[in-house]
């Protein structure tokens, strides 16, 4: 059987406070484990410990205890620091804050100039990754001026230019208006669909969640709930408990549910009106 | 909603904006040397000539380079009425009180002036024709010998042209916190220069806090991508050498050479 | 009449190679205790259209009035439409300069020259007012709070000048879901004391269609369509201009494709209120 490409291990990371103890923010006792080719959602509200997750995922923080290991490799290892992150791309929060270059081609190439990839190679690895998130025509110009969804296609050709094993996006739809957030997705989900890279998504909007393989709830450091998107949407109290909001159309089955009515869980609007179809 | 075309590039297609940025550089340093090295009027002349000459081949508007004089008119006045003032040899033209006017400093005036004048316009070609970041590429470039003495060369490219990328952004940003300040009541155009100064404390902070804000979210967005992987760090893009670069340099060397001859007094002209 | 515009048009660097027209032929007004959303994609005006009501950006064409003051007039009191008109811009925590909380707040009341007490008492109120524990937060540094706190002390910067209008660009931007809620609860409480009318901008069609009476939508400059949430989101489809219908709407709209009416409900409270309705009727049939 193949090796998870994550796999964590009872992963501890705790924030000191100013006293020198532990604080509440961090991660305890994280164990999970992520195949190639998987769509994973993280979910959690601000300060769930979703960001340190996802430090701890690339590298940048080191479990305190416990181990997380990246296709194999243990992140404790300082010697393969530049392998992990190479094999582990990020796609930050804020679209304003993560190129370099002022010329979109320049900021892809950053990446692969760093390790150390031969020019040609890199021309190629730049076209190709910005063609992939369809912002090749943008080639030449700034980031500066492209709208928020964007800068956040180039963020990730940025990454894919790397060649990364896994793409993971640190709450990258947060700050983005409703077109913008469908653009990210989008580019993310046919990404995975065609076998490019293993997403994590991490975020507090349920709905990003609706096609992904599997879902965690995260709540003060912990994994309160692990499944199917189905499964864990259905688990109000873990909803509740994370301070997370349901879709409209799962909330209103939920409360339909409640009410005495034969109702399946129904994650889309679509599927909503079909099951009160059924029921009439 | 401002649109900031900051430096002064002047988009084009002549031979100068094509040529590689580190000939432009080296030919700007030679000839800022070969003014300094003037002094009979016939090597000002040929400075010149030879300023005109590329002038008209960059196809920038005469009228955008006198501009760039505009800006610098000021400074050259104070010079020259130092210079006038200070620099007493040759005949009296004319006194009073303690201000004397020979001829000898009218000259010299006059040579300072277009020393100054030939510098800022060589200068401004150069940026004309250059964007900003082929200019940072031109210069890392010229500067990797350095590396030997163990200087950071390429980091001081990359924060070169991050700062590039990034003055945009600030505008915008003074921008709006301006806007959301004033929407506070704060008002930037009244009073003395120290309460105007004060005045600015409601927008400087919030830039600065953002800046560093931006600077530790952009540092961890590099070290993402392996900035410092590797020492053998490649580049997409390599500057290569033309024929018009073989051209400009031989150009160049033809003028600095004239230059040095008239001031050794060939030509029996001094 | 609080606001009245008549015949707005801006155009942005007018008379350069990057001419831009933002804004073409918007009339509307404001009336005291509306609740007004202004809605559309990105680029439809709206942030040139708020900025024109307290005199940040200058009228080039048309005519605005903010109450009695007349914005085509030469020098208009700026000071006095600022103070009634509190502006938040998005992401306002990105605005907080002072020492403290406290100082940070009362920077608009001095500005607009409150007297030492009246400014003191004003920010002790609108820092109560946004939810935040006055001895707790007064003399801390605005930069040590967290980031929903950050944001309601800038809001309370804003309430503390006494705005009668209050005009939000995105107030929950950034935030997650908890944070979202609070803040809408937080605006909707707001209303009724000094603060006459709310205008929001907001590219979140579900709270708009819960949280206004009235809504205007922009596109390409142009002002398309005024009226209620109920109108505009079950009369006008609202997709074709790049924005997206309200959850509850869409499934109100899906039912009705299949047969199923029910009424124009625009909130998840309703909509569940009415299927159950609808449900039960249904039962009682079979």
């Amino acid at each position: 059987m193949k090796n998870p490409i994550v796999d964590v291990i009872d992963a501890t990371y705790k924030y000191k406070n100013h006293d020198g103890n532990d604080s509440e923010n961090g991660v305890t006792d994280l164990t999970f484990s992520i195949d190639e080719g998987e769509f994973v959602v993280l979910l959690g509200h601000n300060g769930s410990g979703k960001s340190t997750l996802a430090k701890l995922l690339n590298g940048f923080l080191v479990p305190s205890k416990g181990k997380v290991f990246i296709d194999g490799n243990d992140t404790a290892d300082e010697k393969l620091c530049y392998v992990i992150r190479s094999d582990v791309g990020m796609v930050f929060q804020n679209p304003d804050n993560q190129t370099v270059a002022s010329i979109i081609e320049d900021d892809v190439a950053f990446g692969p100039e760093n390790l150390g990839v031969p020019p040609e190679e890199i021309r190629q690895r730049v076209d190709r990754a910005l063609k992939t998130v369809g912002m090749y025509e943008y080639k030449d110009r700034t980031p500066y001026k492209l709208s928020g969804g964007q800068k956040q296609r180039v963020a990730i050709a940025a990454v894919l230019a790397m060649q990364p094993k896994i793409l993971i996006l640190d709450e990258s739809t947060a700050m983005l208006d409703p077109e913008g957030r469908k653009e990210v997705l989008d580019t993310v989900k046919s990404l995975n669909k065609e076998n490019v890279v293993t997403v994590i998504l991490i975020t507090h909007y349920m709905d990003e969640a609706l096609d992904a393989d599997k879902a965690f709830v995260l709540s003060r450091g912990k994994i309160i709930k692990r499944g199917t998107p189905k499964e864990v949407f259905s688990d109000a109290e873990a909803v509740k408990e994370a301070k997370l909001e349901l879709p409209v159309a799962t909330a209103v089955s939920e409360e339909l549910r409640k009410a005495g009515f034969d109702i399946k869980p129904t994650l889309t609007d679509e599927e909503l009106a079909e099951e009160i179809c059924r029921l009439k | 909603m401002r649109d900031v075309a900051f430096g002064q590039y002047y988009p084009s297609n002549s031979v100068l904006h094509k040529a590689d940025p580190r000939t432009k550089l080296i030919a700007g340093i030679v000839y800022i040397v070969a003014v300094f090295l003037c002094d009979s009027y016939w090597s000002y002349l040929a400075c010149f000539s030879f300023l005109l000459i590329a002038c008209l081949v960059s196809k920038v508007p005469l009228k955008s380079i006198l501009k760039s004089i505009k800006a610098v008119l000021f400074v050259v006045l104070i010079t020259v009425i130092i210079n006038v003032f200070c620099y007493k040899t040759g005949t009296v033209l004319w006194s009073w009180w303690i201000l004397t006017v020979t001829d000898g400093g009218l000259i010299f005036a006059s040579k300072m002036a277009m020393r100054l004048i030939f510098l800022v316009v060589s200068t401004s070609l150069i940026t004309f024709t250059t964007t900003p970041v082929t200019l940072t590429d031109g210069l890392e470039s010229l500067l990797t010998p350095l590396k030997w003495i163990k200087f950071p060369v390429h980091d001081v490219a990359i924060i070169m042209s991050i700062a590039l990328r990034f003055i945009p952004s600030f505008t915008e940003e003074i921008d709006k916190i301006m806007m959301a300040q004033k929407a506070r009541g704060a008002c930037f155009d009244n009073g003395n220069i120290f309460k105007r100064a004060k005045a600015l404390l409601p927008v400087l902070i919030p830039l600065f806090v953002s800046a560093f804000r931006r600077a530790d979210e952009l540092a961890m967005a590099m070290d993402a991508r392996c900035y410092n992987a590797t020492d053998k760090r490649t580049k997409m893009k390599r500057l290569k050498f033309a024929w018009r670069d073989l051209f400009l340099a031989l150009a160049t060397a033809v003028f600095l050479a004239l230059i040095i001859m008239l001031k050794c007094g060939f030509f029996g002209l001094l | 009449m609080q606001i009245e515009i008549k015949d707005l048009s801006y155009v942005y660097g007018k008379k350069t190679p990057f001419e831009k027209a933002a804004l073409h032929g918007v009339s509307l007004t404001v009336s005291e205790g509306d609740s007004v959303g202004i809605i559309g994609s990105t680029g439809s005006g709206k942030s040139t259209l708020i900025q024109h009501l307290n005199g940040l950006i200058k009228l080039q064409s048309g005519s605005l009035k903010v109450f009695d003051i007349d914005l085509s007039a030469k020098k208009p009191d700026y000071k006095t439409l600022r103070k009634k008109l509190g502006m938040l811009f998005q992401y306002p925590e990105y605005q907080l300069f002072a020492d403290t909380v406290e100082a940070d707040v009362k920077f608009g009341p001095v500005n607009f020259g409150f007297s030492k007490e009246d400014a003191d008492k004003a920010a002790k109120e609108a820092i109560e007012m946004v939810g935040l524990d006055y001895d707790e937060v007064k003399d801390r540094s605005p930069l040590e709070l967290s980031g929903g706190q950050k944001r309601r002390a800038a809001i309370a910067g804003i309430l503390a000048c006494r705005p009668e209008i209050l005009v939000l660009d995105e107030p929950t931007a950034g935030l997650d879901p908890a944070g979202k809620k609070d803040m809408l609860d937080l605006i909707r409480s707001l209303k009724g004391s000094f603060l006459k009318s709310v205008i929001t901008v907001s590219h979140n069609m579900d709270e708009i269609a819960e949280y206004c009476d009235r809504v205007i939508l922009l596109h390409d400059g142009v002002l398309l369509s005024d009226a209620t949430p109920t109108e505009l989101f079950y009369g006008e489809d609202v997709e074709k201009y790049g924005l997206s219908l309200p959850h509850v709407v869409k499934i109100v709209k899906l039912l009705r494709d299949k047969g199923v009416v029910i009424p124009e409900v625009l909130n998840e409270k309703d909509l569940v209120k009415e299927l159950k309705l609808y449900l039960e009727r249904g039962r009682k049939n079979a």
